[in-house]
């Protein structure tokens, strides 16, 4: 079959089942929007309002589904507005594959109008990029692109295809799906090892990371723990991996985790680390983490083994298989002390129930998670808001928490949300910051032109809270460059975008806002007045431990 | 802060040493010499790297070089 460049383009993404893309039309991808232009029954394409906005909501829908999120932009200024998102996918390990058009090639590297080596230009924020000099190559390098974006540690990746090859004609042969590689089998040894520290421990601990969720492993957590007694702790990204009301559920722990999570982790004499790379913000002083306990370090990923910390037993390969052998090989225990000893960590540390009467962050939260059904995806920005959200929030499902961890997106949140409404067609809920949603609120004019059931809460401070509180805490009340003197109305600003609007400046009015916006149709902001005075505390200082927290 | 000495063999593409060479920046590696060569496959190519830097991040950098989609074989060499 002889097709142009571009009808491979949209063969391809057929062959790998994308019905959804997210873009912006630009002069160096016209050829492309053609061919979408008449694939429109099979391939929707939904317009964003910035491509940066495209980015997060590719990201947001592939967190939600686990399918491959495509974004679409044109050259030069479309491609520099996606890095962010690219950034962002690539720190938190999501799968994505970016088609960037660019200029023919003929006026390659001469400065032409729009001109930008997108492929150099995403080295550091994807897992591969592809520039694609000769049409014969096209279909390969989109099927390697998927490929490479699936296997093994997920993470984005970009090919960039010069105008002049989304036109030439090339024979194309249609082939199936793209498999991810078979995963490489963790070593018995190892194995074997990790199943003897497991029987020995007394005191154990599971530390789940976003891999969990990646390989989808959720059900084998569970098992392991329920058959080892171990309690289950969580990095920000691993959140939403157990449902929250299970016995042994303990949130997250680090820098701005619960404390007796925190605490938890420092008395525990074995962490089984899984899919977690060890990050800073959940780490804190290296030397000082779990300082009693051995590790097992399991990850896909060879190159996150002793990267931070030197485990005593790393577990390298598919995560699934490994917790599964785990899970099915150790000998079933009851730590009966260790419980006790957990449950009165619980009991001293632990938060304190919330006092409905007051309308501070944790009982908006935890109001607005009642009312909502239980498996809402919620989305976050970056800041208080989100600490507050991954403290307060009880996930049920894996899938339903999107946040951006390793990278600290601030407007993330409003394209993910678009993501995952495209891709579940349910309510989703975006808990942002005024600062963030600022950041990247035009997109509420995608979520309203597409109808999306996106319901939008502004914990509204004022201010940048979290900018505040490093301040506070840090920078002796020196208070600079953090008021945002907002005289916006979020309300008329929701019906401005022919969204829908709602005030909540306490716990009554909040509760009618979100039933009302259950009811609606399209997407709802709904504006809550907070005090500038809450933080997320108690906070474990910077290259800190739980001997130093501030509370 | 001492030499250490990498040998690599890579898939021939454009854009292999600007991957590599940022791999070493990212780790704080300053590269001091680089010797790039053709292999009896027109597809693969071998490097041989020295540069300077903490030793100690060597082998995390190797297992992040090895990460590489166009990289097939990496490993030290005596210095
Ligand atoms: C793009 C980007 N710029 C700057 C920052 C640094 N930063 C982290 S949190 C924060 C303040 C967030 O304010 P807001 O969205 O209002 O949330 P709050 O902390 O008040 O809940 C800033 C500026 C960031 N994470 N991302």
């Amino acid at each position: 079959m002889l097709l142009t460049g571009s009808q491979i383009i949209i063969e391809v993404l057929k062959e790998q089942n994308v019905n959804t893309v997210f873009g912006y039309p630009g002069g160096h991808v016209l050829r492309i929007y053609n061919e979408l232009f008449k694939n429109q029954d099979t391939i929707k394409h939904i317009l964003t309002a910035h491509e940066q906005g495209a980015s997060h909501a590719a990201d947001g829908y592939s967190r939600a589904s686990g399918n491959v999120g495509v974004v679409i932009a044109t050259s030069g200024p479309g491609a520099t507005n996606l890095v962010t998102g690219l950034a962002t996918a690539f720190a938190d390990s999501i799968p994505m594959v970016a088609i960037t058009g660019n200029v023919p090639l003929r006026l390659s590297g001469t400065d032409s109008f729009q001109e930008m080596d997108a492929m150099s230009l995403t080295v550091a924020v994807t897992k591969h990029s592809f520039f694609v000099r000769n049409v014969e190559k096209l279909a390969d390098i989109i099927r390697d692109a998927f490929k490479i974006a699936i296997s093994g540690r997920p993470g984005p990746v970009l090919i960039d295809i010069p105008q002049d090859v989304q036109r030439e004609l090339c024979n194309f042969n249609p082939q199936p799906r793209q498999e991810k590689e078979e995963h490489e089998q963790p070593q018995m040894d190892q194995l074997n090892k990790a199943i003897e520290m497991i029987n020995e421990a007394k005191r154990p601990v599971i530390y789940c990371g976003g891999g969990v969720i990646n390989s989808e492993s959720a059900d084998e957590i569970k098992k392991l723990a329920e058959k080892c007694d171990a309690y289950v702790i969580f990095s920000m990204m691993g959140l939403s991996a157990m449902n929250a009301k299970h016995p042994k559920y303990l949130g997250m722990a680090g820098m701005y985790g619960r404390q007796d999570a925190s605490r938890v982790m420092a008395q525990a004499d074995l962490v089984i680390a899984a899919g977690v790379r060890f990050a800073d913000r959940g780490t804190g002083n290296k030397e000082k983490f779990a300082e009693k306990a051995k590790i097992i370090h399991m990850d896909i990923d060879i190159s996150e083994q002793g990267k931070i910390l030197k485990a005593d037993t790393e577990v390298t390969g598919d995560l699934k298989t490994s917790l599964h052998f785990l899970a099915e090989n150790i000998t079933k225990k009851n730590n009966i002390k260790w419980s006790e000893e957990v449950e009165s960590i619980k009991e001293i540390y632990g938060e304190k129930p919330a006092d409905k009467k007051l309308f501070r962050p944790k009982e908006i939260i935890e109001t607005i998670n009642e009312i909502l059904p239980k498996e809402t995806v919620v989305a976050t920005d970056v800041g208080q808001h989100q600490m507050w959200t991954a403290k307060y929030y009880s996930f049920s499902k894996p899938r339903t928490f999107l946040t951006s961890g390793g990278f600290g997106t601030m407007g993330f949140g409003m394209g993910a949300a678009i993501g995952a409404a495209v891709a579940t067609n349910e309510k989703t809920l975006l808990i942002t910051g005024d600062g963030s949603f600022c950041m990247n609120m035009n997109e509420v004019t995608t979520a309203v032109r597409n109808n999306l059931p996106v319901i939008v809460v502004i914990l509204n401070n004022g201010k940048l809270g979290m900018i505040k509180q490093l301040q506070t805490y840090f920078y002796d009340k020196n208070y600079y460059s953090i008021d945002l003197g907002c005289k916006t109305d979020f309300v008329k600003l929701a019906d401005a975008f022919g969204a829908t609007g709602f005030r909540a400046d306490n716990m009554e009015e909040l509760e009618i806002a979100m039933k009302k916006a259950m009811e609606a149709t399209g997407p709802v902001i709904v504006d809550c007045t907070i005090s500038e005075d809450d933080y997320a505390i108690p906070m474990i200082p910077p290259n800190g431990s739980v001997q130093n927290i501030i509370t | 802060m001492d030499n250490i000495k990498i040998a690599v063999i890579a898939n021939n593409t454009e854009d292999l040493l600007i991957r590599v060479t940022s791999v070493f920046h990212k780790r704080g590696f300053r590269i001091k010499s680089f010797v790039f060569d053709e292999t009896n496959s027109p597809d693969l190519v071998k490097m041989d790297i020295t540069a300077v830097g903490e030793t100690s991040k060597g082998e995390q950098m190797l297992r992040q070089l090895t990460k590489l989609y166009d990289i097939k074989e990496a490993d030290f060499m005596a210095c």
